[in-house]
């Protein structure tokens, strides 16, 4: 049963983390290979607070967050200005940069030694320390981020944001900026994920680098152009189809070993097959153009 | 009749060519300009320098009486200057509304904190500009395509919500390029009668075009470029229209 | 003293290793416009298919000319089924970036499927080394360098021979007027396909023999050609040649001189400067473009 909720935990968490992702590259356009990054910042932020500083989770999240943001705005400055295929890598580069930092920053990060005990967090007083609470905490955030899309999609700054995506010299042309609204879009994302970093940092209680790695960023990737980007429907999809893969190949009774790889094959066999035959995805309702 | 654009001796050269070599002219307020030329004769590029899309080499340019020619795109967009292009540009995944919404100038809706902290009158305003777009397709008999998706339109469609778009923008200055090309004659008559519409209401045109006679017809100015220089102005048809 | 020049040595064997990815990459990105992510699956994959036939048969010729069959025919599926119609359909470049990353998960886990996760070596590779005094040059250096130069070579030759560098050069320009002109762009692409990931493939393989190969070796390597690819900007050879051995010293430099693993990190960080101020990764707004 205890399992049952650990699957609830990770779908929860990727969800999250597709739904960043489709704020970049669904409402933005923007491909993006860094949303381990952000992940990560939320991750280790949350674990260095907690366990070097004993910050309650409320101001870990809080300060996790605003490191997000900052480094989400620098990262806009630098890489809003230029286009699609180098924008993607340029985000490459921050991935491998982030990387690079915590493998190597140990005084701070531990590098490859990881940070354990990270304690639970206590909302409300409340010690959130089982599957079942976990499950709880995070499906709360998945239903609160949910329910700001549900407003966000109709503001009007939204339709700036994907008319900048649609054609970003036809917004300038009308003396709007187009970097303002990519912005907003990379320190959104940015946030979303940082969340979702927490979330993971306290659920596990132990980091290190390898959860926060290139392929990471690419699964996130690959989750949300799968799904579908732009509604929502389409990035949960994403992460349900992704968390669900191995729990389906271990009731075709396929042994632990190869799962793992099976999982990964057939994943990115989905993405060939989306990018080739279906680009808007299952759900999506945006061809990246 | 105040001049609302003024050109001097513009040049743009680089790597040894030459595409505008001395330019000068001047647009009256509520006046339609035609520019004329050959291919590769320098009329985009003169359209490019006016907007800040190219840095000009040489030379002034004044809108307004304020001199432009070292200001950005997005500056000179915001100052007044909005230009159509060739190639319909448009949000092609927004309903047509909402194109024409997004074209509104400076409102509420363009910056997020008033999302947050002015969300009742951003909300108030988003309401009035929808109405505005619905008014403004219906003012032009377009109202039947409000509610489509940009992308879906034919290519003329596509043209005609375009320019509706500059329009809702409210600018007074407007670069036409090649407006008529590719659409047939009954799309040009609807489009030349928008233009002169909004001519009527304020708005200047400058317009680059090959289909000389249709654009003649609404134009008070005729100015042929030739090898980056100005070949021939024609004002007679000033006369004419009077 | 003698550091440097073992560090300088050491990085000119490793760096013309990392041309031969380079040109690879370059002359596929520029020709194809794919960013082909996937380019380190294909290294691994020849030295994994190298190795298998190496452990059955201990023949390194039928293992070398095995691996390059792998390769191509491998590359050249990819490019038939996946690439072509892409480039036909007229996607962005980001698309076939995706596409690309996607075949890169594919490979590396059937690799992993088969041959396992951990480092593998050749048993009975050369071992041995020349002596200069404090320098050391190992055979394995010594072959890396005569087959790496000899590989580059034989590539110029081809080159040359065939006239390619100019059609090549042709095609990157101007996809659309390249066809004009009667160039063959499908015949063109999947020609560069193979011949790039031949290059790959010897590389793989002498790196092999040095260190052994794990399914995850292809990526690091494919990156750092990348930032080779997008820093020369342009098809030359010896440039790329240039670049590659300048950045594989300034890794091993940073390597040995901060004892870390953070060459990869400045790498990455050159990239992002590159892209910064480089005009092509710049918007440009400059409309003639924008109508073709």
């Amino acid at each position: 049963m205890n399992y049952i909720f650990h699957i609830l935990v990770m779908l929860e968490i990727y969800i999250l983390l597709a739904l960043s992702a489709n704020q970049k590259v669904g409402l933005s356009g923007l491909i993006s290979l860094a949303q381990a990054v952000f992940y990560g910042i939320g991750a280790y932020i949350t674990a260095i607070t907690i366990t070097k500083f004993g910050f309650s989770y409320w101001l870990a999240l809080s300060i996790a967050i605003l490191s997000c943001v900052i480094v989400a705005l620098i990262f806009s400055y630098i890489a809003g200005k230029v286009r699609e295929l180098y924008f993607t890598l340029a985000t490459l580069a921050l991935q491998i940069i982030f990387f690079a930092v915590v493998y190597n920053w140990i005084p701070v990060t531990n590098g490859s030694y990881g940070i354990s005990g990270i304690t639970n967090p206590k909302i409300f007083g409340l010690n959130i320390n089982s599957p079942i609470s976990f499950a709880l905490f995070g499906g709360i955030w998945v239903l609160i981020v949910i329910l700001f899309y549900k407003w966000f999609l109709k503001t009007p700054i939204n339709r700036l944001i994907q008319a900048t995506r649609d054609d970003q010299i036809a917004v300038l042309s009308l003396g709007k900026n187009p970097n303002y609204y990519k912005r907003i879009s990379i320190i959104l994302s940015a946030i979303i994920a940082g969340i979702a970093g927490s979330i993971y940092a306290t659920y596990t209680s132990y980091i290190d680098p390898s959860s926060f790695t290139l392929d990471e960023s690419i699964l996130i990737l690959s989750i949300v152009l799968i799904g579908g980007a732009g509604r929502i429907i389409g990035p949960i999809t994403g992460a349900i189809i992704y968390i669900l893969l191995p729990e389906l190949l271990k009731f075709m009774q396929m042994p632990d070993s190869i799962a793992a790889n099976m999982r990964m094959i057939l994943f990115g066999l989905l993405l060939v097959l989306i990018v080739r035959f279906k680009p808007k995805g299952i759900f999506g309702k945006y061809v990246i153009q | 009749m105040s001049e609302i654009l003024k050109t001097e001796n513009l040049n743009k050269s680089f790597d040894g060519i030459e595409p505008v070599k001395d330019v000068s002219f001047s647009v009256s307020k509520n006046s339609i300009v035609l520019i004329t030329g050959e291919n590769g004769a320098g009329k985009t590029t003169l359209f490019n320098l006016i907007t800040g899309l190219e840095k000009t080499t040489k030379g002034k340019i004044s809108f307004n009486d304020n001199s432009i020619e070292s200001k950005s795109a997005l500056q000179i967009a915001q100052l007044g200057i909005i230009r159509l292009y060739q190639q319909p540009r448009l949000f092609k995944n927004l309903l047509v509304w909402e194109n024409l919404v997004a074209s509104a100038h400076s409102t509420l809706g363009n910056i997020f904190l008033n999302l947050i902290f002015k969300s009742k009158s951003s909300k108030q305003e988003d309401k009035l500009l929808k109405q505005k777009a619905i008014e403004l397709l219906t003012k032009f008999g377009l109202q039947n395509l409000s509610h489509q998706t940009a992308g879906d339109l034919s290519y003329g469609q596509q043209k005609l919500i375009s320019f509706c778009m500059i329009t809702m923008n409210g600018s007074k200055l407007v670069l036409l390029d090649e407006p008529f090309s590719g659409l047939n004659p009954q799309i040009i008559e609807k489009f030349s009668n928008m233009i002169l519409q909004m001519r009527d209401e304020g708005v200047t045109f400058l317009i680059i075009e090959h289909n000389v006679p249709k654009a003649l017809a609404i134009s008070d100015k005729h100015i042929e470029i030739k090898e980056g220089v100005i070949n021939k102005i024609d004002n007679r048809i000033i006369a004419w229209v009077n | 003293m003698g550091t440097a020049i073992q560090i300088l040595i050491n990085s000119i064997v490793s760096g013309l290793l990392l041309s031969l990815v380079a040109i690879g990459f370059t002359y596929i990105f520029r020709v194809t416009r794919v960013f082909h992510l996937a380019h380190g699956g294909i290294y691994v994959t020849g030295a994994f298919a190298c190795l298998y036939i190496l452990t059955k048969t201990n023949n390194w010729l039928v293992a070398i000319a095995f691996a390059i069959l792998v390769v191509a025919s491998l590359i050249y599926l990819i490019e038939k089924v996946v690439y072509l119609p892409l480039n036909k359909q007229q996607s962005n470049q980001s698309i076939s970036l995706i596409a690309s990353m996607g075949l890169y998960v594919i490979i590396i886990n059937i690799l992993a499927l088969l041959f396992g996760n951990e480092n593998k070596t050749i048993d009975n590779s050369i071992s041995g080394s020349f002596e200069f005094g404090n320098i050391i040059f190992t055979k394995v250096q010594m072959l890396q360098t005569v087959i790496g130069t000899f590989t580059i070579f034989l590539f110029l030759i081809y080159l040359k021979l065939t006239k390619s560098n100019l059609t090549l050069q042709s095609i990157s320009d101007n996809e659309i007027i390249s066809k004009v002109f009667g160039i063959n762009t499908e015949k063109e692409r999947t020609k560069i396909f193979i011949i790039g990931s031949i290059l790959a493939c010897v590389a793989a393989i002498l790196k092999t023999m040095e260190v052994g190969i794990d399914p995850q070796a292809g990526m690091s390597i494919t990156l750092t050609a990348a930032v080779v690819t997008i820093l020369v900007s342009r098809l030359n050879v010896l440039l790329i040649i240039a670049f590659s051995i300048t950045l594989t010293l300034l890794q091993n430099s940073i390597e040995w001189f901060l004892n870390a693993q953070w060459k990869e990190g400045i790498t990455f960080f050159i990239l992002l400067l590159v892209i910064l101020f480089r005009t092509e990764g710049i918007i440009s707004y400059n409309l003639r473009k924008d109508r073709v």
